[in-house]
């Protein structure tokens, strides 16, 4: 989907591999999609495709997340790879009439890009598809998840039989190595080393554990490739356990999600019964089974030593990294611990070689997997961007590529102002830095980092202070409190920042909150406390000036700090529909009907309602 | 909040499910809270007792995981999501309306009727919707204050007494 066809890393859809239907209706059952109502569509088209005797020359196949989830629901219809979006109940009879029965594709349920009125057909022609690369999705929306047939169909298990049949362990991670794979948990280490450090560490059994955990708020990639094509999951950690000499794997999963986690044990149930889990696995005299732990929803369980802590029953409580969990990990014992990203990839490095793999990408990584980061990488493109939705892009690409020709630019006709990379350890970057190329190492120099892949876009109505305040928030939360620069050097930032943005503060304020700031990030014991100053050095890097508007001016430049602004009617726009003062909790607006509206600022709680309610955008925030 | 007697075969049955084994601690405490809707001071004595764990252990546990409620959740928990996409796209000011209108003063509590529950979560993976309200494991996505209201309200018409 992402490139001609020549370089696609694409085999066409398969559907169901027994059928000989001649249309295969790939419709979205990610999550987003199933909220925006993609079970009753479903149920609609079997209903309509009956009515009209086109059942057996017509396949619903329900796959996993598309991606584009600003508009589902989404159906891509094959093998044309005609793209509908945002279906509805309603539209399904007309749809399958004219498309399915007269072959006359139905224009006005197809994507418009905001700035054209023309209608894009075909999902390849569309700006958010054509600039992806799906390599660890590569499967997405073209199968079922929980047929493992149609897996099997697309090369699934092929990666694995290979190694089992033609491979030495060693030769394994060497070809890791030698692939520049790194980390997609955010961290960005090699992931050829990690599996060789485990290998060769002493100690039995070994563990090879998948975090699936998600902790970044504003990301959900890892839920994303879990439903959309599990057994990759599978495959690539077995993979890794026959490289690193284990036997039983781990997948630790949030509790958040259930859907991800019913396709996870169905794959598993699966695998089991096609011999590809389990004892002697391809006869081949390899033993592998995987299980399943729950997290209970604590961030700093994205730290390997705290992740394991929590699997063995206790508080995800990090220690002291000087023992690495590959030597010591779950209960003691030598631990592979990778990302789902990261499993996902494996698989398809060994079936199309590092030469393939390392021609996607940065940097050279024939000396060292360090220098450079090679493949592709998932990001969640959200916030103040037209289309929202998970997207797979070759390293090296450009943020304003990423956030403007994928993502549509910005809506309502607003003005990009930050992006915030890496999540909550992560941080903000402004306008000028959108043509750096997006890589581990470009990211981490500006400030920011790779992080698990959260992308998250800003207009000019978000305030700074209050990003690097809603961090800090997260973050003080999340801190296991382990430590003391963690648990109360996050709470004094937090002060100082809630003081600015309160307009509270005094001079001088952002010296001490520098210095507080380096000083969690050099003294903290994990990466929680060691990454967390980072939304505040950036922002104080970058949008200094909007810091200081707070702090001299007791100012809000955004507009958005409560303490800092007041809300009034604008008399020109008002058309006096009265809807806000029927609204208003607080009874602070008045004015009579089809005349203009006042708000008693001392009565007003600053709750927004009004603005949410007014269609003709007359109260003004300032 | 007591409840005065507890559903002691549930317990036993989860308890089992796991096979008795302290490490399971966390998905048992997570049943225990899909059955009850939070953790009963009862309950936890029970699975000390039980897995032969200190009570302490069990609570640091539940107070250490944002999954865990020690107060009675209400029969139709909301969560917010304050992600950081939904953030940006005013999330926190979805659940400061939603608290004020259920007269709620603290995350985590139940109306007075323990009809609803509100609190905030980090993110529920629905990114590409923001804002987004979960709702007895339904998620409204891109919502507003004001659907949100209307939301609530239908709940309340449609399980009130004829």
């Amino acid at each position: 989907m992402s490139e001609t066809p020549s370089k696609n890393e694409q085999k066409p859809p398969v559907g169901d591999v027994s059928s000989s239907s001649r249309m295969q209706l790939m419709l979205c059952g990610g999550t987003a999609c199933v909220s925006s109502g993609s079970v009753k569509v479903k149920a609609a088209l079997e209903r309509e495709l009956a009515k009209h005797d086109l059942t057996d020359e017509v396949d619903v196949v329900v796959t996993g997340c598309n991606g584009f989830c600003a508009k589902g629901p989404v159906m891509v219809v094959q093998p044309d790879g005609i793209f509908y979006q945002e279906l509805k109940e309603k539209d399904i009879p007309h749809l399958v009439e004219e498309h399915m029965l007269k072959g006359r594709p139905v224009e006005k349920l197809m994507y418009s890009p905001p700035d054209k009125k023309t209608a894009v057909p075909t999902m390849s022609e569309i700006g958010f598809f054509k600039k992806q690369r799906l390599v660890a999705l590569r499967n997405r929306g073209l199968l079922d998840p929980e047929s493992i047939d149609e897996y099997i169909a697309r090369d699934g298990y092929k990666a694995l039989a290979k190694v089992l049949s033609e491979m030495t362990p060693e030769e394994v991670i060497d070809e890791m190595i030698a692939s520049g794979l790194r980390g997609r948990g955010g961290g960005g280490f090699p992931t050829g080393i990690k599996w060789k450090t485990c290998r060769m560490a002493a100690g039995e059994p070994k563990y090879v554990v998948c975090n699936a955990d998600e902790g970044d708020p504003g990301a959900y990639m890892d839920r994303s490739i879990v439903e959309a094509d599990p057994h990759v999951v599978l495959e690539g950690m077995a993979i890794a356990a026959y490289a690193v000499g284990s036997s039983k794997g781990y997948v630790y999963i949030r509790h958040e999600y259930p859907l991800a986690l019913k396709r996870l044990q169905k794959a598993m149930e699966d695998a089991r019964e096609y011999g590809l889990l389990g004892k002697n696995i391809f006869g081949k005299g390899f033993d592998f089974d995987i299980s399943i732990h729950f997290g209970a929803g604590a961030f700093v369980c994205g730290e390997s030593t705290a992740l394991m802590a929590s699997m063995e029953g206790h508080v995800g409580e990090p220690r002291a990294k000087y023992i690495h969990t590959v030597d010591h990990g779950l209960w003691d014992r030598p631990t592979n611990l990778n990302n789902v990203e990261t499993y996902a990839n494996v698989p398809v490095i060994i079936l199309r070689g590092t030469k393939w793999f390392t021609s996607i990408g940065t940097g050279d990584v024939s000396k060292s997997p360090w220098g450079g980061s090679k493949g592709t990488k998932v990001f969640s493109l959200v916030g103040k961007v037209n289309n929202t939705g998970l997207v797979e892009v070759p390293m090296g690409i450009t943020l304003r590529e990423i956030i403007f020709d994928i993502g549509g630019g910005i809506p309502n006709g607003k003005k990009f102002k930050a992006v915030q990379t890496g999540g909550p350890s992560g941080g903000v970057l402004p306008e000028s830095l959108l043509d750096i190329p997006v890589d581990f190492d470009q990211l981490t120099k500006v400030g920011s980092m790779m992080g698990s892949g959260g992308m998250i876009v800003m207009d000019e109505d978000d305030c700074m202070v209050d990003i690097a305040r809603y961090y800090i928030d997260f973050l003080a939360g999340e801190s296991c409190g382990k430590c003391v620069p963690c648990r109360e050097g996050l709470r004094q930032i937090n002060k100082m920042l809630t003081d600015i943005s309160n307009g509270e503060a005094e001079e001088g304020v952002l010296e001490l909150l520098e210095e507080t700031a380096h000083t969690v990030a050099e003294t903290s014991l994990c990466a929680l406390g060691g990454s967390a100053p980072n939304p505040v050095l950036s922002t104080l890097r970058y949008f200094r000036d909007e810091y200081e508007a707070h702090v001299r001016e007791k100012r809000c430049p955004a507009g958005l700090c409560k303490n800092l602004v007041t809300y009034s009617i604008d008399p020109v726009n008002c058309n006096g529909c009265t809807l806000c003062a029927i609204k208003c909790p607080q009874h602070a607006i008045t004015g009579e009907r089809k005349k203009v509206h006042t708000i008693d600022t001392s009565l007003c709680i600053k709750c927004g309602i009004c603005r949410d309610v007014c269609k003709q955008d007359a109260v003004i925030v300032k | 909040m007591e409840t005065g007697f507890i559903d002691v075969d549930a317990v036993d049955k989860i308890i089992d499910r796991w096979k008795y084994d302290p490490s399971y601690l966390i998905e048992m405490l997570q049943d225990i809270q899909g059955h009850f809707r939070y953790i009963p001071k009862e309950v936890a004595q029970k699975l000390s007792d039980d897995l032969d764990v200190p009570l302490s252990h069990i609570f640091h546990i539940a107070t250490f995981y944002k999954g865990f409620s020690l107060e009675p959740r209400g029969k139709h928990p909301i969560y917010v999501c304050t992600g950081t996409a939904c953030h940006v796209k005013g999330g926190g000011r979805i659940l400061e309306n939603v608290m004020r209108e259920l007269g709620v003063t603290k995350e985590g509590e139940a109306t007075e009727d323990l009809f609803f529950s509100v609190e905030s979560v980090r993110c529920l993976g629905c990114c590409g919707l923001a804002p987004v309200v979960e709702i007895d494991d339904e998620v409204y996505g891109h919502t507003s204050t004001v659907e949100v209201s209307k939301i609530l309200s239908k709940m309340r018409k449609a399980e009130q007494p004829e």
